[in-house]
Formats: structure tokens, C-alpha cells, sequence
């Protein structure tokens, strides 16, 4: 019975979904090239030295530092304004609910390519954040040339067209939160900031841990941002370890760029654990 | 809840790709595409279906028309696709042997293509090799083998601003020396820069290469086994690309993407800029007809110690190895490359014409610039044709950033782009 | 549990708010507003890019208002002879997926997170590992399968990979893993089995869930462009994102008005079916009376 609900499922998932996965994981341990894509079985088996090779290559650490800073900064980033609007557009206000929910909602649905072109105006030496910085008496940097503003600005960028989602589920997320709790907790003389914390954050860990692992998975796949803005330049600044493996499947290195992109899912198997274990622990 | 599934499920699967790769590799050279019998001359036959990108993809039907009317039996398919990504299209197509008959291909990308083997060597006698421009011909050629058919070419000439230039009682530079007083006269005139250099991004190397081909450097040796950038010619070249920086006549912050330039260029605040014959249309749809009109001067390239050598790229058709009309499809290719279909395809794209003797009549033979970038084109070399080119590519474009950025000098540039070249290799096998 | 079925009401609407609360949401309103404008800076910019001619989109310096006009870019956008095609081809696909994800991901989400069967917990991990293995990583794999089973340029090669998705499947399961049992264990006393259980009691509670996955999964299939590039051999099966690069993206040139017009001829449908669908993606959960 069971497996007539999942067979469906599973017919299709095994066909396009694990089948693709070992072909390419065993990509990984050899030396395929794009010379070889007639005859995928005449290939040497390497064993790990693709990956060996993967962290000798200084870009590619590279890669790995930078995905760790686009993460590390990103997500906590996307997460907080993410659940203030949730929280304000839930409890604060009463008008115009809609409006701003769509409005805030709009990043996530524009297309990449054109969003790039708006953002590379943007970010400009003389365009408009530096024209708004300069109103308040800050002199802008040339953000996408200069290799220590290249990545906040990708991240600014990144949270923009992100943080829609997250906030939609932590919305869905305090609505179930009954607000007699709440008001309960305020008659007993708990600010309001007391009782958001003691009672609708630890009630939001569930949805709290969803988007969590929602944005570990997109974030440490970062990839569109410097595709369509920075190339990953300047000096390799931007270059992610998405980045890099569709690098080298552009070159042809399919064993290297497989392996890179099992490093990469090594890495998000490993954030989603820790995430598992720190918002599951106390449920 | 899923720890020690997760990690059985991984070991199962690499248990797999033990099992799956434990075939190793023959010795035979599975790159090569192999050369098939001649093409008779007989009229060709059958559905032709062929992928042509862009503008050419959308305008080659109306060329095709007059193949068929030529050829009654034979019909023409013409898919558009976009440049975006073509070469993953491409290559994803030779990779399931799920291909059309032929494909336009951009000269870069050819090896690229040519050594996965999907695609067929240009018969024996197809068509003339000296018909058209040598540089061209130069980058079909892989592996000693031919995989492609020149179509169009295009080359890069000097492109400023002629009212500037004017005002300032200055002509175009005609040698290294004469860059710089040109481009500071142009400063003086209003310009921030003085000219636009790409600095680091992905295709820089073409604008760089051209400074170190006329110092008079080689890039690979004789029997192009081995890339040789660590020459007193190559470092020339370079070091000239870096004195522009030093000289602040060059922003370190060349353009990151297309279309970037052409406003700052129409604005007046970066007066010359190199590029290659579409620039006219780009800086008409920025600045207006009456803008190029009256302000757009084209000159071939200041000459350095060796030359005046300018990059040269070229659209080529090449047929896949597992084409079903491979018959039909040489023999569109063919008339393709013949003069007066040429010259209608001039005609119908404005695209320039790869064989020589098309330049000869009609429009194109009395048009100023085009005789501008007609002489440029005698001289005008592609990169080196390698299995590994595009890779190492890369590795250029990265240490040419960081020269443009002051960050490394010329000769540890030089070091470390022969030393990563060397290891990357050519990736050719003979 | 489920007997909490209060609705939710902002904290201090009940009480007249004194005056301190006022000036807050007033400052809230402003913030807000603030905020909602920096975010749609960039989206008036393309819509407002998108009725300038090409030269006035990459003026330098650049400006918010067209000076002229003009609907050319639509004009030029709409003539293609097959626009209509690939929009067709574009909601087709991304529809089909929809319906997939809806129906095959919650059967498969039910069962995980109510049925107990052999291998369940099999199943649920390799949906977790799934759901972190990038795309480019599959992709050529994918590819020369699809193309074996002879299903390039045609809808199902296009549609049968997207079908189902491991992020559907596991949305689907956690969320009716919250379904409290009483509510399962009670439609099958009544007699109702697997099935009845599935289309009477937890499809209706899954209503956010769904709209949430129609949504993701929309979004995801309406913005696909490297997946329709490679399995469209010709242009009948193009999809909107590959037209547009086609019209827009040159070798060595972009045409930025096309580009825009292109960018809000698609993104103009998932805004509208996010305005049609929020009130379940985002209310459904409270009203559910679970969790």
C-alpha cells in the first residue's frame, strides 16, 4: 500500500534523480574528459585524485573560503530580515498587508539576467547606492571592482532576491503562534520583545530549521550571482565552488568539476546535520 | 534521523561507480574525428538540419532559400539558437550522439568541440583553403586535421572618437610610440581614459595577445606540443599592455560585461576603445546614427617592434560524426563558402565575408571602414588551436588582471602562466 | 492540539492603543514603506527600462524616467512569429510540473510520514541526499539518459525529469508528518482506507503545502533556461527563457531593451499567480488548526 503511494515517486526519482547522481559520482573518480564523452567506459580509474588535486589548486580553496564567507554572512542576514518583516507584517501592522507582502515578495520572482543588468547600474562608482551613500556623507567604494566590496555586494544582492521565500514560511509560521499565548504572557507583565522570545521564537523552530536548511542548500550552491555579475573576478574574489566546477565542465574536466561539486554536497550534508542537531535538540 | 542512511546510501552508490569504471582506458585516440569519403558534386539531397546561433540563426533561412533553389531535393532545417550557453548545448549533444547534421561554431570554440571526436573532418577537396583569409583557415585547423569551414570573419581595428581626436589636431596612432601622446591629447580633450582595455574578464586574453604577437611572439612552438609564453617577445608585449596603466591613459577597471563601455564611450569620457565590426551597430543603437556618422573614426592597429597583428575570430560550419546527411550537409557548407553566397550573406547579416575574392564587388568593396578592417584582416591571427586553449585561457585571464591591477609585474605574470600552461598542457593527442 | 482553532489577532488591537504604540507603528509604517521601496527600486527600474529605447536604458549618467516612451521593445518582442508558441510551450511545461509535484510528491510525502513500510527510512534519506546535489553536477548524466530514451525535443523530455522533486517530497512529508495521528487514526476507524484517508483528510489540510510547492516549483520551471536550451533540438519546443536569449543575448552584444521587455513579459504571470495564490501559501497553516 505504501509503496503504491511512493511508486510513482520512486519510478521517476530513480530514473532522473539517482541514476544521473552515480553516473556523475563515479565520474568523480576518474579521469573523464569531454574527449571521452563517446566512450564513457575507457576511462582511467583515479581514485581520490581528482580531489587531491581539487585542494592543490589555490583557486579552488579560494572557492571554498569564499563560499563559507557568502554563507556565514549570507544566511544569518537573509534569516533575521526575513522573520522582522514576518513578525511586523504579522503583529505591527494592520493596513496594507497585502500590498506588502506581494511588494517584498517581487525579488524572488524577477528573472536573473535582467536583475544583473538593474544591479551592475546600481553598483556603479557614480550609480544610485553610491549616489544614496553620498547624500549621507559616505564616499562609496567602486563596489564591484574593488576585491573586498565585490562579495558584501553580491551578498546585498543575494539577500534581495532571497529573503521573499523565508519570509512567506515564517509568516505561515507565526500565524499558527495562538496569540492568546501571547496575550497571556503580556498580561503576566512580559514586554513585548520577553514574550517574542520565550514564546513565538521557540515555537517558530520548526519553521525556523525549514528555512534554515532552505537557504543552506541555495546559499552554498551560490552560483548566479557572480556568474551574471563578476565572472568571480576581480582577482577571483567572487569565484564560488559552484562557480568552479562549471568552470570546469566548460573545460572539459568533467572528473575534476564532479568532484568539486560532491566537495560542495559533502559541505551542505554537513551544515543541514549541524542545523538538525541545533533546532531539533530542544523540540 | 538520516545520519547512517545518508552515509550507507553514499557508500552503495561509490560500491557503484567502482563497479561502473573499472573498464580503463585503450590506447587508440578516441579524440579524432575521423575524415569521411569526398563529397561528389552532384545537387544535394534530403533534410539538411543545422543549428546556426543569434542573428545568423534567425536570418540563414533567407539564405538557405537560395541553396534549395539550387538544390530542389534538398530542404534546408534551420534551428536558432542562442549564443547563451551554446557550447554546453553542443557539447551535451555529441555527449548523447543526439545531434542535427551541422552547426555554426565560434573559431574559439572549435577545438573544444573537435576533441570530444564528435565532429566529422572537413573532407578531402571540399573547398579551397586559399580562398579565404589565412587566419581563419589557421584556427579549423586541430590536431592536423581540419574541423571546420570558414563562414564570416571579424577582426579587431582602433575605434575613437574622431571629433575628439580633431579638436586636439591629432590622427590616429600608427605605432606603439604614437599611443601615447594620442591618448593623453584625447585626456586633455575631456576623457577620463584615454582608451578601454579589457582587464581580467573572461576573453581578455584576446585583446592582450594581439600586444605580445606584435612584439613578434609565438605562443606554442613548431609542432605546437608546447605553449611558449615565457619569451622575451611575449614579455614585450606585455609589459607595453601594462604601461598603459602606469601611464593612466587605461583604467585597471576594464569592463566586466557587454555593453558596458559603449554609453561611457558615447558619453565622451573614454575616448578610443578596440573591438571588432559589430561595434558600428552597438554604438549606433547607443549614440545614434549621427553619432557614428560624426564621431566614430576607425583605424587599423598601432603597429608594435614585429606588426600590427590583430586577433581574427571567425564563424565556422562543422558537421557531427553522427549526422544523417552528412552528404547534404558538406554540400550546403560548400556553397556556403562560395563567393557570391557570400556576398548575399553579406548582404542579408552584414557579417564579413571569409573568402577574399567576396570583398571584390558590390557595397562592400567601396566602404571605408570596411577597407579598414579589410586590411587589418590580412594580418589578423586567431589563438593557439589546443584541446586545453579555453583552460588555460583562464589562467591568462587571471594574471593579466592582476598586471592591469598592479598586483603582479609582467615577468611573474609571464612565469606563472607559463608555468600553470605547462601543466595544463595542450591536451592534443598525436 | 487541534483544538486550538484560535484565530490570530494582532496583539493589541483588542485594547484602544495608547499613544506610545502609536508613534511606534507609525515609525513601523515608515520603515516599512522605506524598505518596500529599496526593494522595489530595482524592479521599477527594469519595468520602467523595458519602455525605453536601447540608447536611453545604457545613458550615462543613467535615469529613472524614460524621456520618450516607447512601447518598440514590446513590439519588436511580440512580432517574433512564434512568441505565442513559446509562451505556450513555457506554461505547458511549468503547469505539467505543477501538477506532478502536487499529486505524486504528497502520495509519496503521505506515505513517508504516516505509512510505516519496509525501506521508509531508506527512501526518506535519499531524498535528503538529493535534495543537496546541485544541478550542474547531473547535468550532461541527465542529458545522454534523456536522450537514450529518446526523449529529446519533445514535451516529456522536457517536463519527466521535473516531474518530481526531492525539495516537494520533503516539504510534503514534513508537513503532514505535523498532522496530529488522531486525525489519520480516526478517518480510518470510520472505515475509510489508504486512499480515502489520503483524498478525503490530508490532501484538504495540505492546502498551504501545495500552494507552496505549486509555487517553487512554478517559479523554478517558468526560469529553467539551461535544461530547455539543451533538450530543444528545434524551436517548436523552445520555452520563453530560451526565446529571449535567443532575441536578446548576441555574441558579442546584448540588446538591453529586448532584454527588459523579455524580463517583464515573464515575470509579469508569477506575480499574478502569486497575487491569486498568497492567501493559502501564507494563511492556510493557521486555519489548518495544527501545529
Amino acid at each position: 500500500m505504501a509503496w503504491g503511494f511512493c511508486s510513482p515517486f520512486v519510478a521517476l526519482f530513480a530514473t532522473f534523480g539517482v541514476w544521473p547522481v552515480f553516473s556523475s559520482l563515479s565520474m568523480s573518480v576518474t579521469d573523464i574528459t569531454s574527449r571521452d564523452v563517446r566512450t564513457p567506459f575507457s576511462v582511467n580509474f583515479v581514485g581520490l585524485d581528482n580531489y587531491s588535486a581539487l585542494f592543490a589548486d589555490p583557486t579552488f580553496v579560494r572557492a571554498v573560503l569564499n563560499t563559507l564567507y557568502f554563507v556565514a554572512v549570507g544566511i544569518p542576514l537573509t534569516m533575521v530580515i526575513a522573520l522582522a518583516l514576518a513578525v511586523a507584517l504579522n503583529s505591527g501592522i494592520r493596513r496594507a498587508k497585502a500590498l506588502f507582502r506581494v511588494g517584498y515578495f517581487a525579488p524572488v520572482v524577477t528573472s536573473i539576467v535582467a536583475v544583473a543588468v538593474v544591479w551592475r547600474y546600481l553598483y556603479k562608482p557614480d550609480g544610485m547606492i553610491n549616489s544614496a551613500l553620498a547624500a549621507i556623507g559616505i564616499h562609496g567604494p567602486d563596489w564591484l571592482n574593488d576585491p573586498h566590496w565585490s562579495m558584501p555586494a553580491l551578498i546585498l544582492m543575494a539577500v534581495w532576491r532571497h529573503f521573499g521565500i523565508p519570509m512567506v514560511i515564517f509568516l505561515a509560521g507565526l500565524q499558527s503562534v495562538p496569540a492568546e499565548l501571547h496575550e497571556a504572557a503580556r498580561m503576566d507583565g512580559a514586554t513585548r520583545w520577553r514574550a517574542f522570545r520565550s514564546i513565538t521564537l521557540p515555537l517558530l523552530r520548526p519553521t525556523t530549521l525549514i528555512v534554515a536548511i532552505l537557504l543552506s542548500i541555495s546559499y552554498l550552491q551560490f552560483f548566479e550571482e557572480p556568474f551574471v555579475m563578476t565572472s568571480g573576478g576581480p582577482l577571483d574574489s567572487t569565484v564560488s565552488i559552484s562557480y568552479y566546477a562549471y568552470r570546469q565542465f566548460g573545460f572539459g574536466n568533467y572528473g575534476l568539476a564532479s568532484a568539486a561539486s560532491y566537495v560542495l554536497v559533502t559541505a551542505i550534508a554537513l551544515l543541514s546535520f549541524v542545523q538538525f542537531r541545533i533546532f531539533r535538540a530542544k523540540v | 534521523m538520516f545520519r547512517p542512511q545518508a552515509v550507507r546510501t553514499l557508500v552503495v552508490g561509490l560500491a557503484a561507480a567502482l563497479l561502473l569504471t573499472g573498464c580503463g582506458r585503450t590506447d587508440s585516440k578516441q579524440g579524432q574525428g575521423s575524415a569521411g569519403a569526398p563529397i561528389d558534386s552532384s545537387p544535394a539531397t534530403g533534410d539538411i538540419a543545422v543549428w546556426a546561433m543569434g542573428t545568423e540563426g534567425e536570418l540563414l533561412p533567407k539564405l538557405a532559400a537560395r541553396f534549395e533553389k539550387a538544390n530542389p531535393d534538398a530542404r534546408v532545417k534551420v534551428t536558432a539558437v542562442p549564443w547563451q550557453d551554446y557550447g554546453k548545448k553542443v557539447e551535451t549533444a555529441i555527449a548523447s550522439g543526439d545531434t542535427p547534421d551541422a552547426t555554426l561554431v565560434g573559431s574559439a570554440d572549435l577545438a573544444t568541440f573537435a576533441t570530444t571526436g564528435g565532429l566529422e573532418q572537413v573532407p578531402p577537396k571540399l573547398v579551397d583553403d586559399s580562398a579565404f583569409y589565412p587566419g581563419a583557415v589557421q584556427s579549423s585547423a586541430f590536431e592536423g586535421a581540419r574541423y571546420g569551414v570558414p563562414w564570416y570573419v571579424e577582426t579587431r581595428c582602433l575605434f575613437y572618437r574622431k571629433d575628439m581626436a580633431r579638436a586636439a589636431g591629432m590622427s590616429p596612432p600608427k605605432t606603439w610610440d604614437d599611443y601615447r601622446p594620442f591618448l593623453k591629447a584625447l585626456q586633455k580633450e575631456g576623457a577620463k581614459w584615454g582608451l578601454s582595455l579589457p582587464t581580467g574578464a573572461a576573453q581578455s586574453w584576446q585583446s592582450v595577445l594581439p600586444f605580445m604577437w606584435q612584439a613578434g611572439a609565438r605562443l606554442m612552438n613548431e609542432n605546437k606540443s608546447e605553449f611558449t609564453f615565457d619569451t622575451p617577445e611575449a614579455l614585450t608585449g606585455l609589459r607595453f599592455y601594462q604601461s598603459f596603466f602606469a601611464s593612466k591613459t587605461v583604467s585597471p577597471n576594464g569592463p566586466v560585461s557587454l555593453g558596458e563601455i559603449e554609453p561611457e564611450f558615447v558619453a565622451g569620457s573614454t575616448a578610443a576603445l578596440i573591438s571588432g565590426p559589430w561595434e558600428q551597430g552597438l554604438l549606433k543603437s547607443a549614440g545614434g546614427a549621427s553619432f557614428v556618422d560624426d564621431k566614430v573614426g576607425i583605424a587599423p592597429l598601432p603597429a608594435g617592434p614585429a606588426s600590427n597583428a590583430s586577433y581574427v575570430g571567425s564563424g565556422q560550419w562543422a558537421v557531427f560524426q553522427n549526422a544523417e546527411n552528412r552528404e547534404g550537409a558538406w554540400k550546403f557548407i560548400r556553397w556556403m563558402a562560395r563567393p557570391d553566397s557570400q556576398t548575399a550573406w553579406y548582404e542579408l547579416s552584414g557579417d564579413l565575408p571569409a573568402v577574399q575574392s567576396a570583398w571584390n564587388a558590390g557595397k562592400i568593396a567601396t566602404d571605408p571602414a570596411l577597407a579598414v578592417f579589410r586590411s587589418q584582416l590580412k594580418t589578423a591571427q586567431p589563438g593557439p588551436t589546443a584541446a586545453r586553449w579555453k583552460q588555460v585561457t583562464a589562467v591568462f585571464d587571471a594574471e593579466i588582471e592582476k598586471v592591469a591591477k598592479g598586483v603582479s609585474s609582467p615577468e611573474e605574470a609571464l612565469h606563472r602562466i607559463q608555468a600553470k600552461a605547462s601543466t595544463i598542457g595542450t591536451g592534443d593527442q598525436r | 492540539m487541534a483544538t486550538m482553532t484560535a484565530r490570530t489577532v494582532p496583539a493589541d488591537r483588542a485594547a484602544g492603543a495608547p499613544r506610545s504604540t502609536r508613534t511606534a507603528r507609525t515609525l513601523l509604517y515608515g520603515t516599512l514603506i522605506l524598505g518596500l521601496l529599496a526593494t522595489l527600486a530595482p524592479f521599477a527600474w527594469m519595468f520602467l527600462g523595458s519602455v525605453k529605447p536601447t540608447g536611453e536604458i545604457v545613458a550615462h549618467p543613467s535615469t529613472w524616467l524614460p524621456d520618450s516612451p516607447t512601447l518598440v521593445n514590446f513590439d519588436r518582442l511580440l512580432s517574433k512569429q512564434n512568441f505565442g508558441l513559446y509562451f505556450f510551450n513555457s506554461s505547458l511545461v511549468a503547469m505539467a510540473c505543477v501538477m506532478g509535484n502536487l499529486l505524486f510528491c504528497s502520495m509519496a510525502g503521505y506515505a513517508l510520514a504516516k505509512i510505516e513500510f519496509a525501506g521508509k527510512r531508506v527512501l526518506f534519506s535519499l531524498v535528503l541526499t538529493m535534495l543537496i546535489i546541485p544541478g550542474v553536477t547531473t547535468f550532461v548524466p541527465l542529458f545522454v539518459l534523456v536522450s537514450n530514451m529518446g526523449l529529446s525535443n519533445s514535451y516529456l523530455g522536457l517536463i519527466l525529469p521535473f516531474l518530481v522533486t526531492p525539495l516537494g517530497v520533503f516539504l510534503m512529508r514534513q508537513f503532514v508528518h505535523d498532522i496530529p495521528d488522531s486525525l489519520v487514526e480516526a478517518a480510518r476507524l470510520d472505515g475509510a482506507g489508504e486512499v480515502r484517508t489520503f483524498l478525503s483528510v490530508i490532501l484538504p489540510l495540505c492546502r498551504p503545502a501545495l500552494a507552496t510547492l505549486a509555487i517553487l516549483t512554478f517559479l523554478a520551471q517558468w526560469n529553467n533556461f539551461l535544461w530547455p536550451l539543451v533538450v530543444a533540438q528545434t524551436e517548436e519546443h523552445y520555452t520563453l527563457p530560451v526565446a529571449l536569449a535567443l532575441f536578446s543575448v548576441g555574441a558579442n552584444g546584448t540588446n538591453y531593451g529586448l532584454l527588459l521587455a523579455g524580463a517583464v513579459t515573464v515575470v509579469t504571470p508569477i506575480i499574478l499567480l502569486f497575487l491569486v495564490l498568497q492567501k493559502h501559501f501564507i494563511q492556510g497553516i493557521a486555519n489548518t488548526g495544527i501545529k
